[in-house]
């Protein structure tokens, strides 16, 4: 009898709990579908400006409590939430990405929300939002290319600055080659000019140099094996040969610490590269008095392009606050948004100690840009090399193309990386290698449009 | 004359029925509600997936059919014929297969002299470098996977220097195609402290006498290697070489970390692209998980096939103690 009272006591006790945490899901659960939550999803804590324009854009939506799930956009976690019925009522993706989904469904496109707006943001950063004729979402950053220059390493090799150019190219392998320098044992000491071109951007900033264009207008036709592509290819393959070689190149590259305080610029370690505009913001904090200049990135007719890339916004199909959801997005982009994050940003690095140069923030909205640069930081707050460097990045963006979305996805940028390490390393010509690349990345377009 | 006929004797309880009699038992109740939580956790985690994959590997199941937006629709042996069409899975395999023929046998080797070392020097000393030689493989591949590229840097990496000083030129190892599943391989190697001790483990079970016999027939250091220490550990070394057999098939993270990760913008060599790595990127970066199903049904096959010749070409050269040779 006693036995069996404790048995049914622990069954008790186990049901219980049971209930206590069935009815804890199910409140949960409630919670998060409540009429007033807005779920965001890709936005998790970030930095002063993210938070700070989270902030501001909270404040626009009364009566709405906003939800941000506390990561960073991942795909993997981004389709359990949708297999399992919890869609994000809003979600901030990589604009790469943003193309896929559309053509898959899952985005809702947002054409008559954003058309009051739709003319502040750059084409470039806008057409990365556009699928099938429609408007899947808003763009955030662009991080815009440019090239940068290390003055001291000019300097050194007595080589005047305005060699900094792209327009003639024997001048730039030229260029390259002198400021090239090796140890005694045959392991280079700095890299005269990288090229990038194993870089996300590398390839279709340079294919664009020689005048090609790697994907048609529409996402639906690669172009990878173009005339274009098989002289940026094999431009870059030289200079980079010139150099000592792939293997010497790559070895060492691998060694810099390109966001510490013994950064590339600080150790002396690169001549010239094209780079995103962020690492402007990194120098200035951990070297500022390191020598440095900006440079277009520009075309063989010394005219700037330069490559975006960043973030955007969109609204998942099935998102339970459409209205909501759009003003949000569109508040976290606006104009004010980015000047309340940037005028704070730039007050909290001039209030450091030692005082910090702020580089900017460089956004998919002309207006905001034109703005933040006029009103905030047009000084710096840093050396005049950055109040110059500066003037680069904001006209930059005027030049700035983004890929156009495909249905590909990362598969679509995948072959044409292989492609070019292939050739790196030597496994295949670049015409053997830009045709595989073809046949595949088209592959996976007609896979999946 | 008396014959015996079928029905002559009656039939006993039957297999189920004596299974369920075993429940009557209060320790074999015991026994299994022990091994329930494995039970479950294998119908759940590990049984229903594989159900899940195997029904995948035959529909068209991706990113629309995930979020629910299109059906998921079966296209009968579409993914399997694919596989046969799709040139990176013949390079993963032949990736795949290449680094295994050089760190199975590689690690097994290397175990097996530590081993032997450790069981020479006293058992103060034997238990500082079991230790020693233990760490390595307790080390987290990520970690491993980020070591590779430092150590093996071409130019600038501590092996190299090293070779450099005894007037060897080291060559690219992470860069140079050829030298990266050697240098994957190496890597495996130096973390062959597991196998290591599977393997002094099973040392320490030959009987001494059989060496004292051995020595007082003239056996040589060499002919009591050969005839008696391998023999007698050859489940150990059968065990090791299945289990590495498998690793092998399945190499990723190390792999992956170095050559696929953020250093690379996630776009590794051809040569490091093992089968892991490529069904990884189908299911996970491409989202063709209907494919990567059949990817994952295909490797499977191919573990059982060569666990199977495995067992059939070794079973002659494993010596159980207490069992007849077979």
């Amino acid at each position: 009898m006693e036995g069996r009272k404790k048995r049914l006591a622990i069954l008790l006790v186990v049901a219980a709990a049971f209930a206590a945490v069935i009815a804890g899901t199910a409140g949960a659960r409630v919670d998060a579908t409540s009429a007033n939550t807005l779920d965001i999803y890709g936005f998790g804590p970030g930095d002063d400006v993210q938070e700070n324009r989270a902030d501001y854009a909270a404040k626009q939506l009364s009566g709405v409590t906003i939800k941000r799930e506390p990561a960073s956009f991942d795909d993997q976690a981004f389709l359990t939430r949708l297999a399992s019925g919890q869609v994000p009522d809003l979600v901030r993706m990589g604009r790469p990405s943003l193309a896929l989904y559309a053509a898959k469904g899952v985005l809702q496109p947002v054409d008559q929300c954003v058309a009051s707006v739709k003319s502040q943001y750059r084409k470039g950063a806008m057409r990365a939002m556009t699928y099938g004729g429609h408007i899947y979402g808003l763009p955030e950053f662009t991080n815009q290319v440019t090239m940068i220059v290390n003055t001291q390493a000019f300097k050194e090799a007595g080589v005047p600055l305005k060699n900094a150019q792209m327009k003639n190219l024997s001048l730039l392998k030229k260029t390259a080659k002198k400021l090239t320098t090796f140890d005694s044992s045959g392991n280079l000491t700095r890299i005269g000019f990288d090229p990038k071109i194993d870089s996300g951007f590398g390839f279709p900033l340079w294919v664009k140099y020689f005048g090609g264009n790697i994907i048609s207008n529409n996402g639906l036709k690669a172009q990878i094996n173009t005339k274009a592509a098989v002289k940026a290819l094999s431009y870059t393959t030289s200079i980079i040969n010139a150099e000592g070689g792939w293997n010497k190149f790559v070895a060492f590259r691998n060694t810099f610490d390109f966001f510490g305080k013994q950064n590339p610029l600080v150790k002396d370690q690169l001549g010239m590269w094209p780079m995103e505009s962020f690492i402007y913001n990194v120098f200035a904090n951990n070297s500022p008095n390191q020598g440095i200049a900006a440079r277009y990135f520009t075309n063989q007719k010394g005219g700037p392009i330069s490559f975006f890339s960043g973030n955007g916004w969109a609204i998942p199909k099935g998102s339970s606050d459409f209205n909501d959801a759009c003003a949000y997005m569109k508040a976290v982009t606006s104009v004010a948004a980015w000047e309340f994050a940037g005028a704070k940003r730039f007050a909290a690095r001039r209030a450091a100690n030692p005082p910090q140069a702020f580089t900017g923030l460089y956004t998919a909205n002309t207006v905001a840009d034109k703005k933040l640069y006029e009103d905030v930081y047009h000084k710096t707050g840093g050396s005049a090399d950055y109040d110059n460097a500066v003037k680069y990045l904001v006209n930059a963006s005027k030049y700035g193309f983004e890929l156009p979305p495909t249905p590909a996805g990362a598969q679509f940028a995948t072959a044409y990386n292989n492609a070019v390490q292939r050739v790196l390393t030597g496994q295949q010509s670049i015409k053997a290698a830009l045709a595989q690349a073809q046949k595949e990345a088209q592959a996976a377009i007609d896979a999946n449009k | 004359m008396a014959s015996v006929t079928a029905g002559t004797t009656a039939p006993g309880p039957s297999r189920a029925r004596r299974w369920l009699a075993g429940f009557r038992e209060k320790e074999a109740r015991t026994a299994y509600l022990f091994i329930v939580p494995w039970i479950f956790g294998f119908l759940v985690l590990t049984l229903g997936p594989m159900i899940y994959s195997a029904y995948y590997s035959f529909t068209n199941y991706g990113v629309s059919q995930i979020a629910g937006i299109d059906p998921v629709k079966t296209v009968g042996l579409k993914n399997y014929r694919q596989l046969f069409h799709d040139h990176y899975i013949g390079l993963a395999l032949k990736n795949t297969f290449e680094y295994g023929l050089m760190m199975v046998p590689a690690r097994i080797i290397v175990a097996l002299l530590l081993a032997m070392m450790l069981m020479k020097i006293g058992e103060r000393a034997g238990g500082f470098f079991r230790t020693i030689f233990y760490i390595p493989h307790i080390t987290p591949p990520v970690a491993i996977g980020v070591l590779v590229l430092t150590l093996f840097n071409g130019g600038y990496g501590i092996v190299n220097k090293a070779l450099a000083h005894i007037g060897i030129t080291g060559p690219y190892w992470t860069i140079t195609p050829g030298w990266i599943k050697p240098t994957l391989a190496i890597m495996d190697v130096w973390a062959c402290g597991g196998t290591m001790v599977i393997l002094l483990a099973a040392l320490y079970g030959v009987p001494r006498h059989l060496y004292e016999a051995a020595s007082m027939d003239g056996a040589s250091k060499v002919r009591q290697f050969f005839n008696v220490t391998l023999p007698m550990i050859s489940p150990a070394l059968f065990f090791c070489f299945i289990i590495l057999t498998l690793a092998a098939l399945n190499q990723f993270t190390v792999a992956y970390t170095s050559f696929f990760g953020t250093q690379t913008g996630g776009n590794g060599p051809d040569a490091a692209l093992f089968y892991a790595i490529y069904l990884f990127e189908q299911a996970f970066k491409f989202f063709n998980m209907g494919f990567a199903s059949a990817m994952a049904w295909l490797l499977f096959a191919i573990s059982m096939v060569v666990t199977g010749i495995n067992i059939f070409v070794t079973k002659r050269f494993v010596f159980y103690q207490g069992a007849e040779r077979s």
